[in-house]
Formats: C-alpha cells, sequence, structure tokens
C-alpha cells in the first residue's frame, strides 16, 4: 500500500490513528504492529515470513549481544551482520554481482524484499548499539517488534535508530498538539509527492522519451527528475515523521533543504541525513573516520561512498554515482572546501551543477545512456521538445523552486503557524486537490465501451 | 470540567487534524455505505467491484490489487474529483491534460506522436483487401480536427506533420485505391469551425457533408438534400470525457435526416435511424445509427435509387451514410473492428460491385482490425 494511495489515505491510516488514539496505553504497541503486520502483507505478503524472522533473529541476537559474556556477546554480533547482510546481499546484489563476473547463468533471481534495504540497516544498527551498549536490548518482543515494523517508515525511512523511539516505546501520549503538527507534516508530505513529484516525474519522462531532445530539454528534463526526486523522498520522509508524530513518535529529519547548499559536503549533510548518518555512525567512524592520515581518510571516504552508491540499487550507474561524490568530496575534503566557503554564490551555483550531473547517472539505466544524455546536454544542436515543455510546466517549476529555498518555507511555515484556524482551511484545500489528484491517476476512459 | 468540554478544547487546538480525520472517514463511511455502480458513463467501462477474499486470492496478493482497483473505482464523488484536478491543471496555466489540449472553447487530441506506422499499415491493408476482392475501391479520409485547427494549437506546440503523412498514404494507397482527403474541401469552407464537434473526435453533420459533397464530385453525382435535421444539446463527446473540464459548454449534436430509408442491424430493422436511449445519455454521437456493429444494412425505400454498394467503415461515416443511401438502393455496411466475416463472400452474397471505405485518420492512426480483416482473405 502506496501511502499516496486512495486506499491508505481513506481506508487505512484515519483508522489506524483514530484506534490508536482510542486504544488503552497497554494495548497501543500491539495495536500499531498488528497495523504494520496488515500494512506489509497488504503489500507483500510472500515476504512476510522473511520480515517477521528476520526481525525475531534480530530480537534474540540483540539480547545475546547484551550480556555479560564477551564471547556470546561477539557471536551474537557477527551472527546478527551474517545474516541481515547476507539477506541484502542475496536479494539485492547477488545476481548483480554473478552478472559482472559473467556468472549470469547461475545468478538467483528473487525479487526484492520490500523495504529490505531499510529495515536491514535499521535492525542491524539496533544489536550494533546494543552491543556497544549505547542503548540497552529491548527484553518485550512486542515492543520490539512495533519498534521494527512500524509502518510508517518501514518501507521507505527514514531510518530510525532504537533510541530516537526507546522511550516512546514504553511509555507515550499523544497531545493535541502533536496530532495537529502530525498532520500537518502528513498533508504537507502528501502534497510534496502527489502535486509536485508526480508531474515532474511526468515531464522527466517526457524528456527522456524524446527521440533528438535539444540541449534545452535535456537540461529542462534533468532538473525535472532533480526536483521530482527531492519532492518525492522528501514528500515520503515527511508523511513517515507526520504519521509517526500522530502515533506519539519523534522520527528524526531526513532533509534540510539540500538545494540550499553551498558545498556538496553540506549538501550530504542535508539529504537523506538519516543515511548518511548510519554510514558515518557504523562505517567511516568504525573505519578511522579522518583521523588516520590522508591514505586512510581516502580509502575511508571510497568504502563509504561505494556503499552508498550500491546501497540505492545494483547496477553500475549507482556504483559511479556513489563514485561521482567519493571524488568530489574527497576534492572538497582537501583542496576545494575552503574556497567554497568563501565564495558561497559560486558554492551554490557549483553544488547544484554537481548535483544535477549525479542525477543523470541515477536517473539512467546505464553507463552508456547516462553517456548518451550527457552529451545532449552539453552539444547546441537543434532538436526538439523544450519550448512547449517549459510554458505548460512553467508555474509547476516556480512553485517547485520556492518550495527549495529556506527562507520560502521557514516564513510560509511561521505565518500558518500563528492562525491555525486558517492553516487548517488551507490544508484540507490542499488535502482535497492531493485525493482529486489520486483519483484522476485511476482515470481511464475509453473511445468505445469496453466490456 | 467535563469530558464533552475537554474533547471540544482539544479539538480546537487541533483544527486541521480533526476535520482531516473527519474528512477522511466521511469518505470511508460514504464509500462503504453507498451502493456499488456498475458503469461509469464517463470512461465508458465497467468499474471493478470490491469481492469477497478468498485464501488463494489473499496469499498470492491478487485480492489486495483488485480491492485497490475497487476502492479506487467506487470512491465517492469519483467524476467530480477528476474536475477538481482538472481545475488544479487550469491553475498551473496547463493546457495538455491526459492528451487532450484546451484550445479556447475548443478540446483537441495530442497530435505530437501520431503513430503513422500504424496508419500506413491500415492502408495496406486495404490495398490488399481491394486485390483480393478485385472491386473498385475508393477511401474517404477525415482528417484529424487538430489538422483543421492547428491554428489553435498552443504555442511552440511541435505537432506532427499531418499533410506528410496523408500524402505518403495516398502514395501508400496507389493506384488501386482512389484516395479522397477531405483536408482541402473542409479548410476552404466559409466556417471551418462549424465541421468538428468542440468536446468530441467527430465532424459533425456540416463536416460530414462537406464530405460528402467531395465525394459526389469524385463520383459525378448531385448531393441530395436532407428532409430534417435532429439536434440534441448537452452532447459531451469523447474528447470531454478524458478531460471533463468544470463549466465546459457542451456542443450540439446534428444529424441529418433522410426518412426513406430502413436500417438493419444483422438483419434485424429497428425503428429509426438513431437510438433514442443514447440521445439521452452523455456520448449523444453514439446514438447514430445505433452505434458501430460487424454488419448493417441501409434500405432505401424511395424505389428511385439502383445498385449495392458495400461500405468499410468506423463511427465518422454514421453521420454521412444516410445521404450516400440515396443513391443506392442498399449499402451494406461492414465495421471491421467487429466483424469477423470473410470479406470476398459478402461480396459475392450482396452483389456489391464496389466498396467505398470511410474512416477518420483517428481509426487509422489507432486500430489494427483492418490487417486482421485483411489476413482473413
Amino acid at each position: 500500500m502506496l501511502f499516496s494511495s486512495l486506499t491508505f489515505l481513506a481506508y487505512f491510516l484515519p483508522a489506524v490513528v483514530l484506534l490508536h488514539l482510542l486504544a488503552p496505553a497497554r494495548a497501543r504497541n500491539a495495536l500499531l504492529l498488528a497495523a504494520s503486520v496488515v500494512f506489509y502483507a497488504w503489500g507483500e505478503i510472500g515476504y512476510l515470513p522473511l520480515v517477521l524472522l528476520s526481525m525475531g533473529v534480530n530480537w534474540l541476537l540483540g539480547r545475546g549481544a547484551a550480556g555479560e559474556r564477551q564471547a556470546v556477546r561477539r557471536f551474537a554480533l557477527a551472527a546478527s551482520l551474517l545474516f541481515n547482510l547476507g539477506a541484502l546481499f542475496y536479494f539485492k546484489y547477488a545476481a548483480f554481482f554473478m552478472d559482472l563476473a559473467g556468472l549470469s547463468a547461475y545468478a538467483p533471481q528473487p525479487s526484492l524484499p520490500l523495504g529490505i534495504s531499510f529495515y536491514t540497516f535499521q535492525t542491524q544498527a539496533y544489536v550494533v548499539d546494543v552491543y556497544r551498549r549505547k542503548v540497552p536490548p529491548e527484553r518485550n518482543f512486542i515492543d520490539y517488534a512495533t519498534f521494527i515494523l512500524l509502518f510508517p517508515q518501514l518501507i521507505a525511512g527514514p531510518i530510525v535508530l532504537y533510541e530516537d523511539v526507546r522511550e516512546r516505546l514504553k511509555a507515550r501520549s499523544v497531545s493535541a498538539g502533536a496530532l495537529e503538527e502530525g498532520m500537518c507534516a502528513f498533508v504537507t508530505g502528501l502534497a510534496a509527492k502527489v502535486l509536485l513529484a508526480n508531474p515532474l516525474g511526468a515531464l522527466w519522462e517526457r524528456m527522456r522519451a524524446l527521440p533528438d531532445a535539444s540541449m534545452g530539454a535535456a537540461w529542462l528534463g534533468i532538473a525535472a527528475f532533480g526536483l521530482q526526486i527531492y519532492f518525492d523522498f522528501h514528500g515520503y520522509s515527511l508523511m513517515a515523521i507526520g504519521m509517526g508524530r500522530m502515533f506519539g513518535f519523534t522520527f528524526p529529519r531526513n532533509f534540510h533543504h539540500p538545494y540550499a547548499a553551498a558545498s556538496v559536503r553540506a549538501f550530504w549533510r542535508r539529504w537523506h541525513m538519516t543515511l548518511g548518518a548510519w554510514f558515518r555512525e557504523y562505517v567511516y567512524l568504525p573505519l578511522g573516520g579522518s583521523r588516520g592520515g590522508t591514505a586512510k581518510t581516502v580509502r575511508n571516504l571510497f568504502i563509504v561512498w561505494l556503499l552508498t552508491g550500491l546501497w540505492h540499487g545494483a547496477s553500475v550507474n549507482f556504483v559511479l554515482w556513489g563514485l561521482w561524490y567519493f571524488l568530489l568530496l574527497a576534492l572538497e575534503h582537501f583542496f576545494t572546501g575552503s574556497f567554497l566557503a568563501r565564495h558561497k554564490g559560486l558554492g551554490h551555483v557549483y553544488t547544484l551543477l554537481a548535483v544535477l550531473l549525479g542525477w543523470v547517472l541515477f536517473a539512467t539505466d546505464t553507463p552508456a545512456e547516462a553517456a548518451a544524455f550527457l552529451q545532449r546536454m552539453f552539444t547546441p544542436l537543434g532538436g526538439s521538445g523544450a519550448l512547449y515543455a517549459l510554458r505548460e510546466n512553467a508555474v509547476l517549476l516556480s512553485i517547485a523552486a520556492l518550495c527549495c529555498i529556506p527562507g520560502v518555507c521557514t516564513s510560509a511555515q511561521a505565518k500558518l503557524s500563528a492562525c491555525p484556524p486558517v492553516r487548517a482551511a488551507l490544508f484540507i484545500g490542499v488535502l482535497l486537490l492531493c485525493i482529486a489528484a489520486l483519483v484522476a491517476e485511476d482515470y481511464n476512459p475509453f473511445l468505445y465501451f469496453r466490456f | 470540567m467535563s469530558r464533552a468540554m475537554r474533547c471540544l478544547r482539544a479539538v480546537r487546538r487541533c483544527p486541521l487534524f480533526t476535520s482531516a480525520m473527519a474528512l477522511l472517514l466521511a469518505l470511508a463511511v460514504a464509500a462503504a455505505l453507498l451502493p456499488a455502480r456498475d458503469i461509469s458513463q464517463m470512461e465508458n467501462r465497467v468499474l471493478q467491484k470490491l469481492s469477497a477474499p478468498t485464501v488463494s486470492s489473499v496469499l498470492s496478493g491478487r485480492f489486495m490489487t483488485a480491492a485497490e482497483t475497487a476502492l479506487s473505482d467506487q470512491f465517492p464523488l469519483r467524476d467530480r474529483f477528476v474536475q477538481l484536478n482538472l481545475l488544479r491543471d487550469v491553475a498551473l496555466l496547463r493546457r495538455e491534460f491526459n492528451g487532450i489540449l484546451r484550445c479556447g472553447d475548443r478540446l483537441l487530441a495530442a497530435c505530437d506522436a501520431l503513430d503513422g506506422e500504424q496508419a500506413l499499415r491500415a492502408v495496406e491493408a486495404l490495398v490488399e483487401i481491394q486485390r483480393a476482392c478485385a472491386v473498385p475501391m475508393t477511401l474517404l479520409l477525415a482528417p484529424l480536427p487538430s489538422r483543421l485547427y492547428a491554428a489553435s494549437l498552443p504555442a511552440h506546440y511541435e505537432a506532427d506533420d499531418q499533410a506528410a503523412l496523408t500524402e505518403t498514404l495516398r502514395a501508400a494507397a496507389g493506384e488501386s485505391i482512389l484516395f479522397l482527403d477531405c483536408y482541402a474541401a473542409m479548410a476552404a469552407q466559409p466556417d471551418p469551425e462549424a465541421l468538428y464537434y468542440r468536446t468530441d473526435h467527430h465532424w459533425t453533420a456540416e463536416g460530414a457533408r462537406c464530405a460528402y459533397e467531395r465525394l459526389a464530385a469524385a463520383w459525378g453525382f448531385s448531393p441530395a438534400l436532407p428532409d430534417n435535421r435532429l439536434y440534441a444539446s448537452g452532447f459531451y463527446g469523447s474528447y470531454y470525457a478524458r478531460a471533463p473540464f468544470p463549466f465546459f459548454a457542451p456542443d450540439t449534436l446534428c444529424f441529418d435526416r433522410f426518412d426513406n430509408l430502413v436500417y438493419c442491424i444483422d438483419g434485424q430493422a429497428q425503428s429509426g435511424l438513431w437510438d433514442e436511449e443514447a440521445l439521452a445519455g452523455r456520448d449523444k454521437y453514439a446514438a447514430l445509427l445505433y452505434g458501430n456493429h460487424g454488419r448493417a444494412t441501409l434500405l432505401n425505400q424511395s424505389g428511385a435509387a439502383s445498385g449495392t454498394l458495400l461500405v468499410l467503415k468506423d463511427s465518422y461515416a454514421n453521420a454521412l451514410l444516410p445521404a450516400l443511401a440515396q443513391h443506392y438502393e442498399r449499402l451494406e455496411i461492414v465495421d471491421p473492428r467487429y466483424y469477423a466475416g470473410d470479406l470476398r463472400a459478402l461480396l459475392e452474397e450482396t452483389e456489391a460491385e464496389e466498396i467505398l471505405c470511410i474512416f477518420g485518420m483517428n481509426t487509422f492512426l489507432t486500430d489494427r482490425s483492418l490487417s486482421l480483416l485483411a489476413a482473413g482473405l
């Protein structure tokens, strides 16, 4: 079930929120767990046993990692790494690596379990944190299961760590303020996904499909893609955070105006923040971070960005995308960082350009396709497509661009927070527009009657 | 403080939450209580209904997919929400919606990615049919309205070159088919706006008459005048169905009546030349000649004309066949989309000496039934 679907909006979410509010405190986690299991089963019933198994195994290993005996603790940690990363590797990467090695005939072709990249990282972080004695183990199975399977963040993040929700799992109250802020965030996220990301995605697909796109059309297309992926992902994260609030949880922020960054380094501290934090905490710092001298720092950056690229998908393009950022970040770390700090204007332009070029790798399927697209972006030959599409989407693009500017967002937020009834009326209007857009997605007239 | 007062205070502190929940729950309750709809008039299709889950359908995931489709199809105020969505697009100053372009007070279908290859295959199929049947064949082709009204298309819109496409089709027709394109005659009319409906892909009675006169000029007969004209207001056509703008003025269906004809579908005589029930619905053009059928016949009762003509057609012909029927004793009508028989056998059976093909460019670009018909010979 997508968050941006009529089934979820009308039939699932209001019922669960209402039941959660009315339920006695003891039953709330069980209710959320049941709802989350239904949610996952609705989307992918085939892999439900895998998710439940993963959760069960990690719960037990978490308890093992919290024990007294060092051998047991080490074993539990190693076992969890093997199980979690092994499962992730099998389902997501086995076929890719075997293809690379020329063994595609023997490659397994399992379908990708829903949310495996997210819940694997979440669950692994838990066991590592218990091992490090950063958090106590969760002894209550229902509470632990609720933490892992909680439907707002199960499928598409943010990657929630146990320490973010530990106290609220045990005791939480849902104030009117939390409900209001939560619904605000949810509707904002829904609007970002349905009213901005979806039409921008359609614009990108249109530009991509042009057989002879002009230079303008190529740039328009990739800009549309960059905006689409931001509003899509940020929208989903906001919806998750909003729903979390309505249940009494406070999930971490995942995006913070990334397109306003003045360096690629700053960009990655504002884009998919929970992923960046995860890699920093569980890969970069354990490898030594930037404390071991130039060679080691470069090595550590390389490993982190290779893995970041791979995490996004099992394809050469994603690896190249990760390495593109490795190159830029290494350069910023050692050379260009201070220059960019002194010339913010240039920094903004450079960052946007770097990110857009990165998106070409992300948006295309093969390196050849990416190269062909880059060629179109930098070859001022004639060709079709840009003017009409630009005119059609001028207002949409302007709104999208405005929504990327921190000043605009914060002042709008402040003005609206000052007047809750006006905000409510406006957001209900936006919610109706979102519902209308979702209904229209399935609207499919035929020329002649179809029996 | 009483419980009610505390609730009220809480509600006032979260107006968005309360109103959003009320809205969503109201929609869910309405969906549960309202009777399920069978058909969508606007979409011309059957709407999916919720069916009971079974163990196998749940375990395979089929139940969930079907349930989501059903819940969407049966969503309360579905058509109104589609119109609200269009209002949003209008506010965004967009002119293209769901493949339809809004050009002033007229709707046109998108014409920047026409499948010329498909159209060529259709003409080649006709050439094959002509060769197999060995009788003279004429093709009367209705242009897309977007060719006639190209000046209304949005600025910078990269429409395909329909003139070039038509010439390609003419070349493919070669010597075997008399190729009559109606565009030139239509463009020369004093009021081209009146030739096609504003909300539909079909031509009006004026447009059909223009095509009829083009045929008359080519075949050397005097065009007959209609006895009367049928008018039916409130016609929202196929383009409107795809992009149902609120407050968009409907068309008035017009149809040239000839009262000396009997219309038969599969041998069964009908009570008139149009379907009164369809005339009361949204898609009024579908009332003409009772819509499209595999086999139909128009009989001229006046006794003034003789001969049989075989007509291969799509829905465009429905507006002009009664006029054509004035010059023959019988018109044997075949719609290749619904006809699965042998055309050669039919020619022999009906003793038709000529085939007239009346098609809109619309059909050539999208339909494969002519190729199938040719393959069956």
